[in-house]
């Protein structure tokens, strides 16, 4: 056994030397790198594309990308502002007025969360035109059959509706420690409640708006499953449309790196106006008493909650309902989804497995052996976290077709996209779980004689398995419910819920549709509500 | 300028209830032009939310506050903080950390036309000049407290509320800006209200100090006065050290086992006694036996046994060393009689 450190250099005292900086074990290394294959895949195929077509464009017109382009970021813009408005505002009136049951109106405004946006699109096509369960009620009443919500404004809502609780939950918090001694410093130094509202609370709210702003900007711009539905073109449906029957996929993968350059974009843009954060302020969490409503503002606030819940619940809620019960006197049974609830069972156990696999050694990399390289490994773990999750899939079809065709249209390659997606989801449980093991514990196990396996076995994992849990119950609700890459990567009969969701949904067929919906939301929402209602840490 | 018949803040019968629980029960206190008037009282006794009264960031329930003389609550009506020209230094200062030193003294004046030359003027008189683009965090606590200061001086405020201004410093720091603090206050000319639960603190700095009880003022008065005639048995053992001897009162005088001492009240009566009003004198025969020592240099604290089984205490100088076990002689100097069942 050689005394002196390999590669010549010397080592630090060992008193001196701090834990965090220890040498990386080979092993360990090795596991790291293999870790990081699928997470690299995209970024890589999508740089080769571009190298590869040059500076043309793939055979797609310049005229069709403007096009692109203009619905792509006008669908984007509206859906931001709207989210933003809407989230801030249920944030806002449920954490510092005293609005009568705050605390129910916060929970209702976050729930819409559990909704995916193509549930939200069959909402609206099974709420609307010929048969569809408003139009039986305005039909009722007199007022005839409602037109089929299609096109631009039916994405904007459901891209809306069901996804500002993202906005309440980024800014409710804020708001909640947010410094009330500083408003009133303000106000006691003659501001008016405009003036406060701009110097005081927005600058401190400027980081979670933006941060939420960035979030639903990406979320619309790669959203496939609502879009499609509702026919409304963008991107990500002109990329599926081009995909589709088609030998020759460059022109879906062209296209795929613009939709990947634009999100680049995006989160530059916002990296700017997010600007510095408030720092150093020791103002926080003191108590605050909610602010009076006078009546008029009370019954205004209500009202907008009410319809905000009706429209991102109730909505959602009977139409799906409807749809079952009218299959169910049909002969479709609820029932008829076993199979598809299994197999996205399936697919969500093996990737949550998979991706914490992945997570571990990367995250023992990240903090207990720090160095220049763990820091780029986290960054190419990281890297997938804003990709479309359409051009992800994309990325991997090619990759099995041409490199590995013997995982082409199975489990592995599917799999192997799931933790290139999620990885960012589990690596930051699996970080946090490790940081609340103090290295002096492994210290101890080893100084009484264990060897670094048995002392992960039997010290380190024990203590790190709730946030690895935790981690992969979230990576397991991402996986049932992820649409894009499953549709193209999926072995061939392998429906789950959210394939069944969409196909049905696009031939019509909502009763199908919605009882597969109704699966997946209760399915999703009971490990959903155990994650919320946990002790945060 | 100010009519000396008018004081800077007036509060007249103010109630406040959170809920079910009264903060301020007919509270009433006026300040005086000028003057520097300081709320004490244990933690819940409403001081803080007396203050926010004043302020205007509580509206209270009933009752009047007037400053200069203009209602600011009345019948229900009242005018918002930010109408109210009153300047506040919050507990925790409350700086924008946002913003620098400039950007906090000039938050309050950026209409006026001469906002720069007032915040240059307000930065000199609390000594922080060469610091305007410093932000809060790179103050020290000292520091940031002049920041306060200056923050609410700088509109020229009708009179200024401090929230117990020095509970965020070391000791060690806590004299020097006390001082500093009351120079700068006489220096502006500003009336001052500040709320305080140590008692030394609000003795040393004020013209009137309001003690307050439950919600209400039990008393206001000078220091002097209100430490030599405390007004209940309550008072007068929250602003120092005091004793109570058990005794009898008739025709002027209350019999006490440590002798008479004059009085107007009748019956029996509780007879609070200083340890500064307690002389002792070593003397083998008497019946007082001494039980601790407290030994500070300057000053030492002595408890004694009386005959009748209390404890009273005795500050003495550096001399004479008594030690526990000594039997001494007690004489009292000083001692203010209440009615026993007060």
């Amino acid at each position: 056994m050689a005394v002196a450190p390999a590669g010549g250099r010397l080592a630090p005292p060992s008193g001196r030397m701090a834990v965090g900086h220890r040498k990386t074990p080979r092993s360990l290394a090795f596991l790291g790198l293999l870790a990081i294959v699928p997470s690299v895949v995209p970024i890589a195929l999508l740089v080769v594309v571009g190298v590869e077509s040059g500076a043309t464009t793939a055979g797609i017109p310049i005229r069709r990308l403007l096009e692109l382009a203009i619905s792509t970021g006008a669908l984007t813009l509206a859906t931001t502002i709207a989210a933003t408005a809407i989230g801030t505002t249920t944030a806002w009136l449920t954490t510092r007025t005293a609005l009568p049951a705050r605390k129910m109106w916060a929970t209702l405004s976050t729930i819409p969360l559990v909704i995916p946006s193509y549930v939200g699109a069959l909402t609206l096509l099974g709420a609307s035109g010929n048969g569809g369960a408003l139009s039986r009620i305005t039909d009722a009443i007199g007022l005839g059959t409602l037109p089929s919500f299609r096109g631009f404004w039916a994405a904007w809502a459901a891209l809306t509706l069901w996804n500002y609780p993202f906005v309440h939950l980024l800014v409710a918090p804020v708001l909640r420690r947010s410094a009330v001694v500083l408003e009133e410093a303000a106000r006691g130094l003659g501001a008016s409640r405009g003036r406060m509202f701009a110097t005081i609370v927005l600058p401190q709210l400027r980081p979670a708006l933006s941060a939420a702003a960035l979030l639903i900007a990406l979320y619309t711009l790669s959203d496939f499953g609502a879009v499609s539905l509702l026919g409304y073109e963008t991107f990500t449906k002109a990329i599926y449309a081009q995909f589709r029957g088609r030998i020759d996929v460059s022109p879906a993968l062209f296209l795929s790196a613009v939709l990947v350059v634009l999100a680049l974009v995006i989160i530059v843009a916002e990296r700017r106006i997010r600007g510095r954060a408030i720092l150093h302020s020791r103002h926080t969490g003191e108590p605050t008493r909610p602010i009076p409503l006078s009546r008029r503002a009370k019954v205004l606030a209500l009202g907008f909650l009410t319809l905000v819940t009706l429209a991102a619940l109730g909505l959602p809620a009977s139409v799906l309902g409807y749809w079952v019960w009218r299959g169910a006197s049909q002969g479709i049974p609820i029932a008829g989804v076993g199979a598809e609830t299994v197999r996205a069972g399936l697919a969500g156990f093996l990737a949550a497995g998979a991706t914490i696999a992945a997570a571990l050694p990367l995250a023992f990399i990240t903090i207990r052996h720090r160095s220049r390289w763990s820091g780029w490994l986290e960054n190419i773990a990281w890297s997938t976290y804003s990709l479309p999750h359409l051009a992800v899939g994309l990325a991997f079809l090619v990759v099995a077709i041409r490199f590995v065709p013997v995982t082409y249209q199975t489990l592995v390659i599917l799999v192997a996209a799931y933790v290139a997606m999620f990885l960012p989801q589990g690596l930051g449980a699996a970080q946090t779980a490790l940081r609340h093991v103090q290295p002096a514990l492994e210290e101890a196990s080893r100084g009484l004689g264990v060897s670094p396996i048995a002392t992960f076995r039997k010290i380190t994992f024990p203590l790190m398995s709730p946030g690895l849990a935790a981690g992969a119950a979230i990576v397991f609700l991402s996986v049932m419910k992820e649409l894009p890459a499953t549709l193209l990567l999926r072995p061939t009969g392998f429906e789950t819920l959210a394939v069944r969701i969409w196909s049905a949904a696009s031939e019509s067929l909502y009763a199908r549709a919605s009882a597969a919906a109704l699966v997946l939301l209760a399915v999703s929402s009971v490990p959903l509500y155990v994650l919320v209602t946990r002790e945060p840490q | 300028m100010t009519d000396h018949a008018t004081p800077a803040i007036r509060v007249r019968d103010v109630v406040k209830r959170f809920g079910g629980t009264v903060a301020l029960d007919h509270l009433s206190f006026d300040a005086w032009p000028g003057s520097l008037l300081s709320l004490l009282g244990p933690s819940g006794c409403g001081k803080t939310t007396a203050l926010r009264v004043v302020a205007g960031f509580e509206t209270p329930d009933s009752g009047l506050v007037e400053i200069e003389g203009i209602p600011m609550f009345a019948d229900g009506g009242s005018v918002p903080p930010e109408k109210r020209r009153v300047g506040m230094v919050f507990q925790d200062y409350a700086l924008f950390p946002h913003m620098d030193v400039a950007g906090n003294v000039g938050y309050g004046v950026h209409r006026r036309p001469d906002a720069a030359r007032r915040v240059a003027e307000v930065v000199e008189l609390v000594g922080l000049r060469g610091y305007e683009h410093r932000f809060p965090h790179e103050l020290s606590g000292g520091q940031q407290q002049r920041v306060a200061l200056a923050r609410a001086l700088a509109p020229d405020p009708r009179v200024i509320l401090l929230d117990e201004p020095f509970s965020n410093l070391d000791a060690a720091l806590r004299d020097r800006v006390r001082r500093d603090l009351k120079e700068i206050l006489l220096h502006a000319g500003t009336t001052a209200v500040f709320v305080t639960h140590d008692q030394e603190e609000a003795l040393a700095m004020s013209d009137i100090v309001a003690v307050m009880q439950h919600g209400r003022v039990v008393q206001a008065a000078s220091p002097d006065v209100l430490y030599q005639s405390p007004a209940t048995p309550w008072v007068a053992g929250f602003l120092g050290d005091a004793d109570f001897l058990d005794g009898i009162a008739a025709d002027g005088l209350a019999t006490t086992p440590l002798g008479r001492f004059a009085t107007d009240l009748d019956g029996p009566v509780r007879v609070m006694i200083r340890p500064e009003s307690v002389r002792l004198t070593p003397d083998p025969h008497e019946t007082a036996v001494v039980t601790d020592r407290e030994y500070f240099g300057h000053d030492q604290i002595v408890t004694v046994r009386i005959s009748d089984g209390t404890s009273i205490r005795a500050r003495l100088g550096p001399r004479p060393v008594i030690d526990p076990g000594a039997s001494v002689a007690v004489r009292v100097t000083e001692a203010i009689c209440y009615p026993a069942l007060s």
